[in-house]
């Protein structure tokens, strides 16, 4: 379980607090629940901001089917495709964790990979996108030429030593 | 697999020699990246097949490159929990990494300066690892290794918030800068969470390395940023060389002021936690991590004859109980742990 007040390390620590009368339990990480033990008991108890605000539309991610719900439960993406799907979400948490929205620093170089694995790569993106224009005797010749290349995958050569 | 976490148990890592800059305060610094594959969702969301070609294919693709050939690979999924518990003594994995390890594999080099785990919370991560305090030098060791993964894989990356990763807590770097820090001055001068908050205000993560819930073991700290998003690279791991520079200094202070005010209580410490090292029969993990904090304290501040900190490098690692059952090659009970611990400890404390 994720942590209740920043939503993105593990909980280890489970808070239980008195307020007004009315007993809340809070699951913590160890970085919370060590500041929390300094603030003042009055101070605002922010809880997982994932959760906050969002409607119960369920958009699922086209690209891995994870939905609102999902995320606000593990507080983890499904794929790079979640980045898209649940942007206006996603801002406020970026601005408020990483107080920044946007990447600064190495981009990846120019080489354009051709393993295996790039092409799996590819044939996976190609599909996804022919599933989402509903392309689907062009989404079925991808599927072909993927599982092919995925059986392919030969002997996991072992172990180096 | 026996054979080699049998072997994998019996390498001390490179950057245990306490020969790096600021090495008797600061163990080792580690730089980590973490990368996804595009196409692939998230490993917890991805199905076994689009995990089995990750890790057979990128696996055998890192076993090539030089800083990993003739080192090993482990299944984490074939492990046993005593084979996990090595790992984690060894620093090389957490607890998060090592639950459901399904086509989760560990690849590091034969002296464990880089290690790269597969299928974890993202489908890459790749580490580097230095002795002492050398942020620098960690980060330029993990990029070059990055650098000669392009073209192994598409990268999943956008424009807008870079490298992109399971959690939004790791989302643009991927950077993860961490350092082992030995801080007894601070804890036994009692400002140790005056300088730890400052640090968490700071945005850095700050845990111990050994003993449960609040109690810290042997005043040893784990300290990293969180933060990977909207600063490149070198301006993280200048901020991290500059605020964890810092807690080096405050150690220093904090080592003088103890000294000043009580010298005698330092010394005690100091000598009956290496007579404990040198003599005691049976010694608990516990007990160790104390003794050794001691001791290497007061070697440092010249109040007792002490060896090299890469020895009590390699000894905090070697204590714990999964190496010291490797290394007697049977189980062991708790009462057989102690005895064991304080046979190795003695080889090395004891005067001859
Ligand atoms: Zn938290
Ligand atoms: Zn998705």
């Amino acid at each position: 379980m994720k942590c209740h007040r920043c939503g993105l390390r593990e909980a280890s620590v489970h808070w239980l607090e008195m307020n007004a009368g009315e007993r809340r339990s809070l699951w913590l990480c160890a970085d919370c629940a060590a500041s929390r033990e300094q603030a003042p008991a009055a101070s605002e108890p922010q809880v997982s901001f994932l959760g906050q605000g969002l409607g119960s539309a369920a958009a699922a991610c086209p690209g891995c089917g994870t939905t609102l719900e999902d995320l606000r439960r593990d507080n983890r993406l499904g794929c790079a495709r979640c980045y898209v799907t649940f942007r206006s979400t996603l801002l406020p948490l970026l601005a408020r964790f990483h107080r920044h929205i946007s990447h600064v620093g190495k981009v990846p170089g120019g080489v354009q990979p051709t393993t295996r694995l790039a092409e799996i790569t590819r044939l996976r993106l190609g599909l996804t996108k022919a599933v989402a224009a509903e392309e689907f005797e062009r989404a079925a010749t991808l599927r072909d030429r993927l599982r092919e290349l995925e059986d392919q995958a030969g002997p996991a050569d072992g172990s180096a030593r | 697999m026996s054979g080699t976490l049998a072997a994998l148990a019996a390498v001390d890592a490179a950057w245990l020699d306490g020969l790096g800059p600021d090495g008797d305060i600061v163990l080792a610094t580690r730089a980590r990246l973490a990368r996804n594959l595009a196409g692939f969702p998230f490993p917890h969301r991805a199905g076994p097949e689009a995990l089995a070609t990750i890790s057979v294919d990128l696996g055998r693709r890192l076993r090539r490159l030089p800083e990993f050939v003739d080192g090993f690979s482990v299944d984490l999924a074939a492990c046993e929990p005593r084979s996990r518990q090595l790992l984690r003594e060894k620093m090389l994995a957490g607890d998060d990494l090592l639950a459901v390890p399904e086509h989760r594999v560990l690849v590091a080099g034969p002296d464990l300066s880089y290690v790269a785990l597969l299928n974890g919370e993202d489908h890459l991560r790749l580490c580097a690892w230095q002795s002492g305090f050398a942020p620098d030098t960690a980060l330029a060791a993990a990029l070059r290794l990055d650098d000669q993964l392009a073209g192994a894989y598409e990268p999943a990356f956008s424009q807008e918030q870079g490298f992109l990763t399971a959690s939004p807590g790791n989302v643009g770097t991927g950077l993860r800068l961490s350092a082992v820090l030995h801080l007894p001055g601070l804890v036994m001068a009692d400002e140790i969470d005056k300088v730890l908050n400052a640090l968490r205000q700071l945005e850095f993560g700050v845990r111990g390395l050994a003993g449960e819930g609040r109690t810290v073991r042997g005043a040893l700290f784990r300290i990293g940023n969180l933060t990977t998003l909207g600063r490149d690279e070198a301006e993280i791991a200048g901020d991290f060389a500059a605020h964890v520079g810092k807690v080096i200094v405050h150690e220093r202070a904090a080592r003088e002021l103890l000294l000043g005010r009580d010298r005698r209580a330092l010394e005690d410490l100091a000598w009956r936690g290496r007579a404990a090292l040198a003599n005691a029969r049976l010694l608990t993990t516990h007990e160790t991590w104390d003794c050794l904090s001691h001791a290497r304290l007061g070697g440092g501040l010249g109040l007792v004859p002490a060896p090299d900190w890469g020895v009590f490098n390699r000894l905090l690692v070697r204590h714990q109980g999964a190496h010291l059952e490797l290394a007697a090659g049977l189980r062991l009970d708790g009462r057989e742990r102690s005895a064991a611990r304080a046979d190795l400890l003695r080889e090395y404390f004891a005067v001859p």
